[in-house]
């Protein structure tokens, strides 16, 4: 059986180095464009709901994208918002009352009209308690829409939208938001069809049911197989849609989608951030098709600012400037994370980031000393908790090991199973508890209103006065530029206190076949499959045409 | 039917199912117990001692693991115990990660630069333990309940089943997660959650053997000549039914090693940065298409143990069977 | 037998109550709520979402509610109110416990039997059944899905299909290969066949399915490496035998080294019983002998052991169905349970354990026709 074992052991060896053998080259795996207009991309789990309003997942939005067209669309490189349904639009003076004109030649699937008033429809279904939307919390900037969803206002129609005429929609928001058309390309923020929804019930979702107004419209349906769309030639922008049909895989074993990719059977890995195991990173990093872009959110450490020794902020900046997240990103993620300083993720136009504080171990253990444990002398034992996935454990592990020897104090690693872990941050029972956010839309504020206040998601539950004055002062701000310098201030303040380690801003990390053209590379990781396109031209070595 | 069946009630062995024939009696006479007989048969099983052999190995690796544990522990207790082992299990080194074997780490390193040879160490007297305590649990728990069932039968039996059944249908994640929910982190809870469920099939195979012997004329014997239903049970069927009893229980101790991560993934056991073979052979499956060697040696660890106990545990049902004695 | 088959039938109600009530509990012990995401939800939109669904309303008919003030670490006041059964209420002062009678229009009540559901625009009380009536309710994760039934009749096909195939392939193989070991107990061929059991044993399948892939998908392209292709025979749509053969040796490796271990242990002892020496010594072939006379003993264990594992095979193969992206039970029970689908895990449970009682009946019965001896009175 010594005999068997060797040979077992040959045969993995083999086929691995078969596989390394065959990936050689500028490509990862098959490369040969599909001749029928059929993109297939992996989007790592079976949708929640393709209601717009009923769900709040990344995987939705990005099949929903297509289905549903919203006032405005992501410009795929930037994510900006670019006209769709509404031309063009004007706000007033301070930004709280804005107007949309719409596309008069828009229509549903079914042939009616796309007006004005299926937007105030749609935003009132979203903002109704009835319908339960977990993402209604964005409809809160627009007028009486808080009051609304919590119920103290019955009146649905009392929410700040109105259809001047057909194709004129006005909305009044609760303050001046100089931000709010950078959320209007989010789904919840489109048109959904009132004719099917009062006709079907909970039904007009099925494929013999539906009614949409994008680009494609929903062709077959087999939960946890596949979701495909074909281009609906009713469109107002069909003459520039180039694709067929767009076959959405619920893969959520990230190994079965490189391997189906692979294989050529899929040909672009989709879904929200890293959707490479990292162990493939640095094997596929030569490769042409594979892609790294930054992504518009940051994975960090809460901490309990309510427990000692925590409560201090020496404490918190003397654990902060003991993580070398550099090396972290570099050897460790080596996915092309960026190592966060700040807490607003870099290259955000226009907006002056304060200075953070950087990895320095010798500072750190003279702040320890200052608060009083010299030497890490009578430091109690604190805990790290997050939810389990292995790329969380080992940074953890990671963390936990250089406190230990740097600064050291003794550290306790504790994961959870997931939902679990939600209840132990959602309570606060933890000392410092892994975290992540992920803008909705391209404005500082997505990630600094998180702490305006001791709310839900802010787990650390840290609140500042002069923090909160600040950020009420910039958002209702008219200047841009003031507006953003404010904010700057604002951060300025949170990277002092230091009630969140950030670790490292997420990035994109995908593989797509060179055939396929126009795919979104914008910091949200949100493409609309109008813009893409696939080349059956392609040949290995055609690429330098384009 | 058979002469030798009237021996059953001597006491000091095990009771021969029909067919073995008359025991010599000077056999009888050497008084030579069970155990001992069996002991004897054992080592003269070459590819049981072999397994035995490896099993000494791997014993001693863990525990030198265990050592470093130990002197790596805040109590006073323990922590005056030397470091045997060249390698911490828990200092990472971005510098080194995910090396191939080398001299200085001869399994290479994992993806925080660890020295793998050393975390399998730790692994194995967290592994082992669990396995073999785990499996000792089950197994006492299946055979009684299961012999028990069988041997009462009727509408005892319809209900001790029932009650398995009821306890299969269970899902078992969430059950795990109340565990640890009430009662937090801990080794004893990890043995109850593992114990739990591994005896099910245990005592469905042991009943079924209890049902067929049960009958049998040997067991009729035995109660003639007044032996308690206990001594009837455990001291005549079950022995009887030791074959396939043994074979299931070396096959429980990987199920429940590699159940052990399911279990970590929960929540429950033993905390990172501690290793077990488990979660090793799953980090080792998340690296296999780059850095093979992260799952090739934990998971021949496993499969050499697995083969060893195998061994041991068929050998020891040669040796126990009371049918192979005279041959 | 007969009685015996009708009597063990009738049990199957009261026990699959038993068994979705335990589960009914457990779940809601278990901490977590089937809307949670990395975002956490808002007090108001998490009322809106419970309220959608039915869960605002008391859990049970009757409630056990306790508070009572303690003293925290620093010294403060700090109000614990726990309850069983129902959602929290504000903290209150002082220490009480009292059992609180919550009606019938609890959710262990419509969730079970039914509740009367008043139309608001016309006021008219209508009954709806619960699962008593068939209906096993709304999924919550699954929110576009009709009920809990459509889902679990979606994933059945696969599941079926995939759980039979390595059922068969574990039977087809695990037998003949243990009891060839048996004959030849202590030869190489012994030795060779226990090892590589051995081995499908310690090669989990999340390492057993991505070498199978690699080597006869990516490497030697035979075989697609993941997915499922529906063709359709007739009025009804079969899985491609090509999709269906990996998964499925996957998944049968485990199986097929228990049944040949547990196969050659009993095969050993049953050669060696005195039944099998009188056929020897009828002079019956050695093929009869191991067949037809020494089969029928050992392989009650086997059947023992077959019996669970076809259930599990069919109702919960997790791992294969996620590396090899396949749409069955697997994967929804993992979602359900991930995301605290009450109704869908019920649904699964149910399902499960249907299955599984009436494989231990089967299982029952074999013994009795395999075993002339085995009587049930």
């Amino acid at each position: 059986m010594k005999r068997h074992l060797r040979v077992l052991a040959a045969a993995i060896a083999v086929s691995f180095g078969l596989q390394a053998c065959v990936s050689v080259g500028a490509y990862f795996g098959e490369t040969t464009p599909p001749t029928d207009r059929t993109l297939v991309v992996s989007n790592q789990s079976e949708p929640r709901s393709l209601d717009p309003h009923k769900t709040a997942g990344v995987p939705e939005a990005n099949i929903m994208l297509n289905l549903y067209d919203c006032l405005t669309t992501y410009e795929p490189a930037t994510g900006s918002p670019i006209p769709c349904l509404a031309t063009n639009w004007e706000h007033n003076a301070d930004s709280s009352v804005w107007t949309f004109h719409l596309r008069p030649e828009a229509t549903w699937t079914d042939g009616a009209p796309l007006t004005a008033d299926d937007f105030v429809y749609s935003w009132r279904r979203a903002i109704d308690p009835e319908t339960a939307s977990p993402y209604a919390n964005l409809l809160y900037y627009v007028k009486n829409g808080e009051g609304i969803n919590d119920g103290s206002i019955a009146d649905v129609t009392k929410l700040g939208v109105k259809a001047l005429d057909a194709h004129t929609f006005e909305v009044t928001m609760e303050r001046p938001t100089a931000f709010f058309i950078a959320m209007t390309p989010h789904y919840i923020f489109s048109a959904v069809p009132r004719q099917a929804i009062e006709k079907w019930g909970d039904q007009w979702i099925t494929v013999e049911h539906h009614v949409s107004s994008g680009p494609f419209r929903l062709e077959k349906r087999s939960q946890y197989d596949r979701i495909v769309l074909k281009k609906w030639e009713g469109h107002w922008d069909a003459a520039n849609v180039k694709l067929d049909r767009v076959v959405f895989l619920p893969i959520e074993d990230q190994n079965t989608a490189v391997n189906l990719y692979k294989a050529n059977e899929v040909h672009a890995l989709g879904g929200g951030g890293q959707a490479v195991p990292t162990a493939f990173v640095k094997a596929l990093r030569s490769k042409d098709d594979f892609h790294i872009e930054p992504e518009y959110g940051v994975y960090y450490y809460s901490i309990n600012v309510n427990r000692p020794p925590l409560d201090n902020k020496l404490v918190r900046r003397a654990l902060a400037m003991c993580i070398d997240k550099q090396t972290i990103c570099e050897k460790f993620l080596g996915g092309g994370q960026v190592p966060a300083w700040n807490w607003i993720p870099p290259k955000t136009p226009g907006y002056p980031y304060p200075d953070a504080p950087r990895y320095d171990p010798d500072e750190a253990r003279r702040l320890l000393a200052q608060a009083g444990f010299p030497g890490g002398k009578g430091f109690p034992k604190v805990e790290i908790f997050f939810n389990t996935l292995e790329s969380h454990r080992q940074l953890a592990e990671l963390i936990q090991d250089t406190w230990r020897r740097e600064l050291n104090i003794p550290v306790d690693l504790n994961n959870q199973e997931w939902q679990v872990y939600q209840r132990t941050r959602e309570t606060r029972q933890f000392d410092i508890a892994r975290d992540g956010w992920i803008a909705d839309y391209l404005d500082p504020n997505t990630f600094l209103d998180l702490f305006q206040a001791v709310t839900l998601n802010n787990h650390p539950g840290w609140a500042n006065a002069k923090y909160t004055k600040l950020m009420e002062r910039a958002n209702s701000d008219p200047d841009p530029l003031r507006r953003l310098t404010l904010l700057a201030d604002a951060e300025a303040i949170l990277l002092d206190e230091m009630p969140v380690i950030p670790l490292y801003y997420y990035a994109s990390v995908k593989l797509r076949k060179p055939f396929v053209l126009g795919w979104g590379t914008n910091p949200l990781d949100q493409t609309p499959m109008k813009f893409v396109s696939i080349d059956e031209s392609w040949t290995p070595g055609s690429e330098a045409a384009h | 039917m058979h002469a030798g069946d009237s021996t059953a009630c001597d006491g000091t062995r095990s009771m021969p199912p029909p067919g073995a024939g008359p025991v010599p009696v000077s056999e009888l006479v050497e008084g030579t117990s069970l155990w001992t007989d069996a002991w004897r048969r054992l080592r003269r099983n070459r590819l049981a001692v072999f397994g035995g052999a490896v099993l000494a190995v791997i014993a001693v690796l863990s525990i030198a693991g265990a050592l470093q544990l130990a002197s790596q522990s805040a109590s006073p207790f323990f922590n005056w115990i030397p470091d045997p082992l060249p390698h911490r299990f828990d200092i990472t080194n971005l510098e080194i990660a995910n090396e191939p074997p080398s001299w200085s780490h001869w399994m290479g390193t994992d993806i925080l630069g660890r020295d793998l040879f050393v975390r399998l160490m730790v692994g194995g007297a967290i592994s082992l333990t669990v396995g073999l305590v785990s499996t000792a649990v089950s197994f006492a728990i299946g055979v009684s309940y299961g012999a028990i069932s069988g041997y009462l039968g009727g509408r005892t039996d319809q209900a001790m089943m029932r009650i398995v059944d009821i306890i299969y249908s269970l899902p078992y994640i969430f059950l795990v997660i109340v565990l640890v929910s009430i009662a937090g982190r801990s080794f004893l809870i990890l043995f109850a959650a593992l114990g739990a469920v591994s005896w099910l099939t245990m005592a469905r195979i042991v009943r079924g053997q209890v049902l067929s012997l049960k009958n049998q004329e040997f067991v009729e014997a035995a109660r003639c000549v007044g032996a308690s239903e206990f001594a009837t049970i455990f001291r005549h069927i079950v022995p009887n039914t030791l074959g396939p009893v043994i074979v299931y229980t070396t096959l429980t101790v990987p199920t429940v090693m590699l159940q052990e991560a399911f279990l970590s993934f929960l929540g429950l056991g033993v905390p990172p940065p501690f290793s077990s073979w488990g979660t090793l052979v799953n980090d080792g499956v998340a690296a296999m298409a780059i850095y093979p060697w992260q799952l090739l040696f934990p998971a021949l660890t496993l499969a050499f143990t697995l083969l060893s106990l195998n061994f041991v545990g068929d050998g020891l049902r040669d040796a126990l069977d009371p049918q192979m004695r005279k041959e | 037998m007969l009685t015996f088959i009708v009597k063990r039938l009738l049990q199957v109600v009261p026990l699959v109550l038993v068994i979705m009530t335990l589960t009914f509990f457990v779940m809601r012990l278990a901490p977590g709520n089937p809307f949670a995401s990395e975002r956490q939800l808002s007090a108001v939109i998490q009322q809106n979402l419970n309220r959608r669904f039915g869960l605002d309303r008391p859990i049970f008919y009757f409630s056990i509610q306790e508070s009572w003030t303690q003293f925290d670490a620093s010294g403060n006041v700090e109000y614990v109110n726990r309850s069983i059964f129902r959602p929290l209420d504000p903290p209150e002062t002082r220490s009480f416990s009292i059992v609180r009678w919550n009606g019938m229009d609890n959710q262990y009540n419509s969730y079970f039997f039914g509740r009367h559901v008043t139309d608001e625009a016309t006021g008219a009380r209508t009954w709806e059944w619960g699962v008593a009536g068939g209906n096993f309710g709304p999924s919550t994760r699954f929110t576009d899905a009709r009920n809990v039934t459509d889902i679990i009749l979606a994933g059945l096909p696969l599941s079926l299909s995939l759980g039979l195939l390595a059922y068969l392939i574990a039977l087809a193989a695990g037998i003949p290969v243990g009891i060839v070991a048996a004959y030849k107990q202590n030869t190489s061929v012994d030795y060779a066949s226990m090892a590589s059991a051995v081995l499908g044993l310690s090669v989990p399948a999340l390492v057993l399915g991505p070498v199978l892939i690699v080597t006869f998908s990516l490497t030697f392209y035979l075989l697609p490496p993941a997915l499922m292709e529906w063709v359709d025979v007739g009025p009804f749509s079969v899985p491609n035998i090509r999709f269906l053969i990996l998964p499925a040796l996957t998944l049968s490796a485990v199986y097929t080294a228990y049944i040949a271990r547990l196969m050659r242990a009993a095969m050993l002892e049953t050669l060696r019983t005195d039944y099998v020496r009188t056929a020897r010594a009828k002079g019956l072939s050695e093929w009869k002998v191991v067949l037809r006379h020494a089969l029928r003993g050992a392989i009650l264990p086997v059947v023992s052991f077959t019996g669970p594992a076809l259930a599990f095979l069919i109702g919960g193969t997790i791992v294969v169905e996620r590396v090899f992206a396949l749409a069955g039970l697997g994967q929804f029970f993992l979602q359900s349970a991930n995301n605290r689908d009450y109704t869908l895990t019920l649904g699964i449970v149910f399902f499960v354990a249907i299955l599984l009682i009436v494989m231990n009946l089967l299982v029952d019965v074999a013994y009795a026709i395999i075993d002339p001896r085995i009587k049930y009175s």
